[in-house]
């Protein structure tokens, strides 16, 4: 099953214009001019404003436009989502598990559940990326990385 | 001291063991510096500057600078082969460089970024030891209506990198402008936009942003499809891993752009060397005979941005050696360096110091030929990297990505925003936003914002300060004429289809 880009150009354009709006709304309640000059407000106002208008001339102009008709494949959108959302989970999963298991799991799952490879191969590999992460980066670099309850 | 007896002077400081020792160690650890997101040279020097207290002045200020322009190389490397820049000013490589990697073709484009790098850094060391102190004068007539000029003139390039929906490249640009406003108005201390988070008022960081929107987008894009082995496919052979005569032929004009707009805009304090490196593209798209073709993987579009962010650094001296003013982060550490060992910098440093002075220009020689020695046989050994299957490549660049974040100033809220970055950037994708237009305007939004308010507070909130002064007037215009382009090509195209029906035989 495809999605229309003309549709997501639409959408597109509908959160543009509702960020616009906001930053419309925030820029009011600064000063727009100072005796001193510009105030917070005005390059925000400036802007804004011109997001808005923009974003109304792209959801017109793809209502208008038919060529716009291009799929994006769903399953090619999933797969990618997928990896954002397991991403995702592995950010939240940082503070706790820490920075190197956090990386095995997520190479384990891209491997394994995205790549179909074999579970043995996939945690060996995983193991291995951790381990020379630890090394180059901690060790040799000197740089921090995020540890978790288990205090790596 | 007249410039060349200076220069020799210089080479005969520079060219001892030691020095020459430093020199290497700079430029290798400012290679690496630069490979690697999340460690910038202004972090390594100031890392390693404890270490340098008891070395001779000549022979520190050497090493450090080394990792100054390094850092310049090795930032091109995971622009061209992940789509993630290593330095801020490598994000515009990323541009024609990954794409050049995506057809095959990631050896010539490293080689000739590092060609690139050579080239104008070369010029931007000739240009410091000819002319720093009148180029250090004109950048001194720089004020806040020339540095909002300047800053429009950035932005009306919006223009060129748009690709072909002008309207989607200028909303980015808009959504770039609105991230860098975000955290604490400095004229008001005013806090814009930071949903209460104390964190974000200091701002968005570049690094995350850009880390974000282009490196995990791409590797988002990448597990689109299950597909094949590699990321991208490598071709076998060294004739398929360095640039063909044709390519370096076709990158002449390209070096000498990168050259000289690189080492001008490096040279005005707080520019920075990604605008030096946007403008330079975009000046090379502008007088290209095929503007199309940028974007798509051009050997002009890796050498012209990579010329002018070496030429920059060369630039980038000029102001802190013989004027005493640091340009940038990187440039106040090395100020400090300096103060530190008793030397300092400004109008009088060359005659009171001319051992380092003229020591550092001249391993700047020394530390350009190194880099290039060092990085154009290194460049089949680069590609190669683009062989790791790409269940393993995507797990590994997530992980840079991860560290780079964190590496800005461990505070998870950046890794979380990276990955809302890399959301956004996958969605730009996918719907053909392009990504250029929000760096810059990221980038250039605060900047042109202060210059602004500050012109305005020169004035008296008078706007005729921003064209009755030449140099700004001239930049203004000059933007203007860019944001007319669209204008005229679309006329033309309308001229072009009236004269198609005018021509077109009439049927019976």
């Amino acid at each position: 099953m495809r999605i229309s880009v003309r549709g997501a150009d639409i959408l597109a354009g509908a959160a543009l214009g509702a960020l616009g709006l906001y930053i419309v709304q925030q820029a009011l309640r600064w000063d727009f001019m100072t005796p001193a000059g510009p105030g917070p407000g005005f390059f925000p106002l400036t802007y804004g404003s011109l997001m808005v208008a923009l974003s109304l001339l792209l959801v017109v102009r793809s209502l208008r436009n038919p060529a716009l008709e291009e799929r994006l494949s769903r399953s090619q959108l999933g797969r990618a989502l997928a990896v954002w959302v397991v991403f995702l989970a592995a950010v939240a999963l940082l503070p706790v598990i820490g920075f190197l298991l956090d990386l095995v799991l997520l190479t384990l799952f891209i491997a394994v559940v995205l790549y179909g490879q074999r579970p043995r191969v996939a945690l060996m590999a995983a193991v291995g990326i951790a381990a020379g992460f630890g090394l180059v980066f901690n060790l040799a670099l000197g740089l921090d990385l995020p540890t978790g309850v288990l205090g790596f | 001291m007249a410039t060349l007896d200076g220069l020799l002077y210089g080479f005969s400081v520079a060219l001892t063991f030691h020095n020459v020792l430093w020199c290497f160690v700079g430029v290798f650890l400012g290679t690496i510096v630069g490979i690697l997101p999340g460690l910038g040279p202004a972090a390594t020097i100031a890392l390693l500057l404890p270490l340098t207290f008891n070395m001779e002045p000549t022979g520190g200020i050497i090493m450090l600078a080394g990792i100054y322009y390094g850092a310049k190389y090795g930032g091109s490397t995971t622009s061209i082969l992940l789509n993630m820049p290593g330095e801020a000013s490598s994000v515009a490589t990323c541009l024609d460089g990954y794409q050049m990697a995506r057809r095959g073709r990631a050896g010539p484009a490293l080689g000739i970024a590092a060609i690139a790098s050579f080239v104008a850094g070369t010029f931007g060391i000739v240009a410091l030891t000819l002319l720093a102190p009148p180029i250090a004068a004109f950048a001194l007539s720089f004020s806040s209506p020339e540095y909002f000029a300047l800053m429009c003139l950035g932005l009306s390039l919006v223009v060129l990198l748009g690709g072909d929906s002008l309207v989607k490249a200028l909303l980015s640009m808009l959504v770039g402008l609105w991230l860098a406003s975000i955290g604490t108005d400095i004229f008001t201390a005013q806090s814009r936009f930071t949903f209460g988070t104390p964190s974000l008022l200091d701002g968005l960081d570049f690094m995350v942003i850009a880390i974000g929107v282009f490196a995990v987008a791409e590797v988002l894009s990448t597990a689109e499809s299950r597909g094949g082995t590699q990321a991208l496919h490598v071709p076998r052979g060294i004739r398929n891993l360095l640039p063909s005569w044709d390519e370096l032929k076709a990158c002449r004009f390209a070096f000498l752009n990168g050259s000289v707009v690189g080492f001008l805009v490096g040279v005005l304090p707080g520019a920075g060397s990604s605008v030096a490196s946007f403008i330079s593209y975009g000046i090379e798209k502008a007088v290209s005979r095929h503007p199309e073709r940028f974007g798509t993987g051009v050997p002009e579009g890796v050498a012209a941005p990579e010329g002018a962010n070496n030429a920059d650094s060369g630039g980038a001296l000029v102001p802190l050696l013989t004027l005493g003013i640091p340009g940038g982060g990187t440039t106040a550490i090395l100020l400090s360096a300096l103060i530190m060992w008793g030397v300092r910098p400004g109008p009088l440093m060359i005659m009171d110091s001319p051992d380092v002075f003229w020591g550092l220009v001249a391993s700047m020689y020394i530390g350009n030929v190194i880099l290039l020695l060092l990085n154009l046989p290194l460049v089949p050994l680069f590609a190669q990297l683009l062989r790791v299957p790409v269940w393993l490549l995507l797990p590994i660049v997530l992980g840079i990505c991860i560290v780079g974040a964190y590496a800005v100033s461990e505070n998870m809220l950046d890794v979380w925003l990276l990955a809302s970055f890399g959301l956004l950037g996958y969605a730009m994708g996918k719907l053909s936003f392009p990504a250029a237009p929000l760096i810059l305007g990221f980038v250039l939004g605060d900047a042109m914002e202060r210059a602004l308010r500050q012109s305005l507070m020169m004035s008296q909130g008078d706007l005729s300060i921003l064209v009755s002064r030449p140099i700004s007037a001239t930049m203004l215009a000059i933007a203007v004429l860019l944001l007319m382009i669209p204008l005229l090509q679309w006329h033309r195209s309308r001229a072009d289809v009236r004269g198609e029906e005018v021509n077109a035989p009439k049927h019976r």
